[in-house]
């Protein structure tokens, strides 16, 4: 790796679980899940994961006039980020940077926007500029006055892996001294919840516990749940963060990339397989040297074996060195926000040495023959360094990869 | 309830602004509304009173506003 040492000095969370980092990591490792039942009239029994979310502590009544949920929580969690990073004005806002991770947008004002021009009124004149999907790393810019490189990735899925990534990798060529970089999406609505439906890729509600629906890795899974959130993480240059007496999570260690270029939706061990070995050499690490993955782990019928696949391909004999969780279990899949969730509990995991389950995850299928953590946490003193994987609709792969810091 | 009295109950609705802070000669600007918020006021005066109001319209407070949406409203009925 060349260039400067990027470190992870801040986290913020808008999650199902909760805003504070620490209490969320700790429901994960109990086991607990965010996920439940959501009913509406005509819309058939879906789970998802919903954000108890006051705008009004964060924006005035006036700041929010054509400011969508998507936004709000993207600021919400981006300022947190910054609180927790305690960093005020050491950095000059040209050297600031923004790079945000969306795939939707503005989900609830384009839903708005329609659904008035169906019958027969007219659209909000601040719909475009809500529903864009650049405006919440635009209200984010404007909230902490990041005057470098303020950025949108819409991947799908790998949104906010991209986005970290090339947060990241800014600050290590040293174009920027620090950055925001934040997944966030907002689509808990009964049309696009619809949607999701008749594509058949969200778990079926479990009738006794809804809120067990999502079953990563286990032989009666059925899919994912949809949901809402933000996350966002502050990296830095580790001299700066030294320099200011920051407190370091954990060090950014190097990302891979590739595309299945093969089929929008359906996974692809080779390509997933191209990048995990791609991450692990740009951050000059052996396999046998990681020791935990967040999975994608969708818990559709398909992907979790090809995942799986992809693992043990790249492992090979040193596979059992690996431990494998799906946290979507609990927290469900937050699409564009997910990739940046499971690489602030991948950091979390490295900087609390302790590994989250997969939630519901029995009876265990064997067609998914990877170390699987099942039901609680694990405690994982000797680990150094993971991985969060996110693999897209559209074929995109990004593997985050993370090393402990050596004593703290 | 007068049209501007009307206004004022909606821009406190819309946007958090209290009432007593807003009188005749408060100007649109004055509340803390930019170039976006002004043209949602605007559409949001528009689909509440029923009326067109153009851009040209020259309007600085909220009784020019108010005095510019009784106009429309009687030319309206005439």
């Amino acid at each position: 790796m060349s260039g400067r040492e990027v470190v992870v000095t801040g986290l913020g969370l808008m999650s199902p679980h909760g805003n504070d980092a620490a209490t969320v990591f700790d429901e994960l490792m109990r086991g607990r899940s965010a996920i439940r039942l959501f009913e509406r009239p005509g819309l058939p029994s879906a789970v998802v994961g919903q954000v108890e979310f006051d705008a009004t502590q964060w924006f005035s009544r006036l700041q929010l006039v054509g400011v969508d949920r998507v936004s709000q929580l993207a600021v919400a969690a981006s300022e947190s980020a910054r609180r927790d990073a305690a960093w005020s004005d050491q950095y000059a806002s040209e050297r600031i940077g923004v790079f945000v991770g969306s795939g939707m947008g503005g989900a609830a004002t384009i839903d708005e926007g329609y659904t008035a021009l169906a019958a027969g009124k007219r659209a909000s004149p601040l719909t475009v500029v809500a529903s864009m999907v650049n405006a919440p790393a635009a209200h984010v810019a404007m909230r902490i006055k990041a005057h470098g490189p303020v950025l949108t990735y819409s991947v799908a899925c790998a949104s906010s892996a991209a986005a970290i990534d090339a947060a990241a990798r800014a600050v290590q060529e040293g174009d920027i001294d620090i950055a925001i970089a934040c997944g966030s999406e907002a689509l808990i609505l009964p049309n696009v919840i619809r949607a999701w439906q008749a594509l058949h890729t969200l778990a079926s509600p479990d009738a006794d516990d809804p809120s067990a629906s999502c079953r990563p890795f286990a032989a009666n899974r059925s899919g994912f749940a949809l949901s809402e959130g933000a996350a966002a993480m502050v990296l830095e240059s580790r001299a700066h963060a030294e320099s200011r007496g920051a407190r370091i999570y954990a060090a950014w260690a190097g990302s891979g990339m590739s595309c299945d270029a093969a089929h929008l939706t359906k996974p692809d061990a080779d390509g997933q397989a191209r990048a995990l070995r791609l991450a692990l050499q740009r951050s000059g690490l052996e396999p046998n040297e990681v020791g935990y993955c967040n999975a994608h782990g969708t818990a559709t019928p398909i992907g979790d074996v090809v995942e799986c696949n992809a693992l043990r391909a790249v492992w090979g004999e040193s596979i059992d060195t690996l431990r494998v969780s799906s946290t979507k279990s609990m927290h469900g899949h937050l699409l564009g926000a997910a990739g940046a969730l499971e690489a602030a509990i991948t950091v979390l995991a490295l900087y609390e040495k302790q590994i989250p389950p997969t939630a519901h995850s029995h009876p265990a299928d064997p067609a998914c023959a990877a170390p699987i953590v099942r039901g609680q946490g694990v405690d994982a003193p000797d680990l150094t360094a993971a991985i969060s994987s996110s693999f897209a609709f559209g074929g995109t792969n990004i593997v985050l990869v993370f090393r402990a810091e050596a004593s703290r | 309830m007068t049209t501007f009295d009307e206004v004022v109950q909606l821009i406190h609705e819309k946007f958090g602004v209290e009432s007593g802070n807003l009188s005749p000669d408060t100007t649109l600007t004055e509340f803390g509304l930019d170039s976006l918020t002004l043209v949602e006021l605007i559409f949001a005066i528009e689909e509440h009173f029923g009326v067109e109001i153009t851009d040209d319209a020259d309007i600085e407070s909220l009784k020019d506003l108010a005095t510019l949406i009784d106009e429309l409203r009687s030319a309206k009925k005439s």
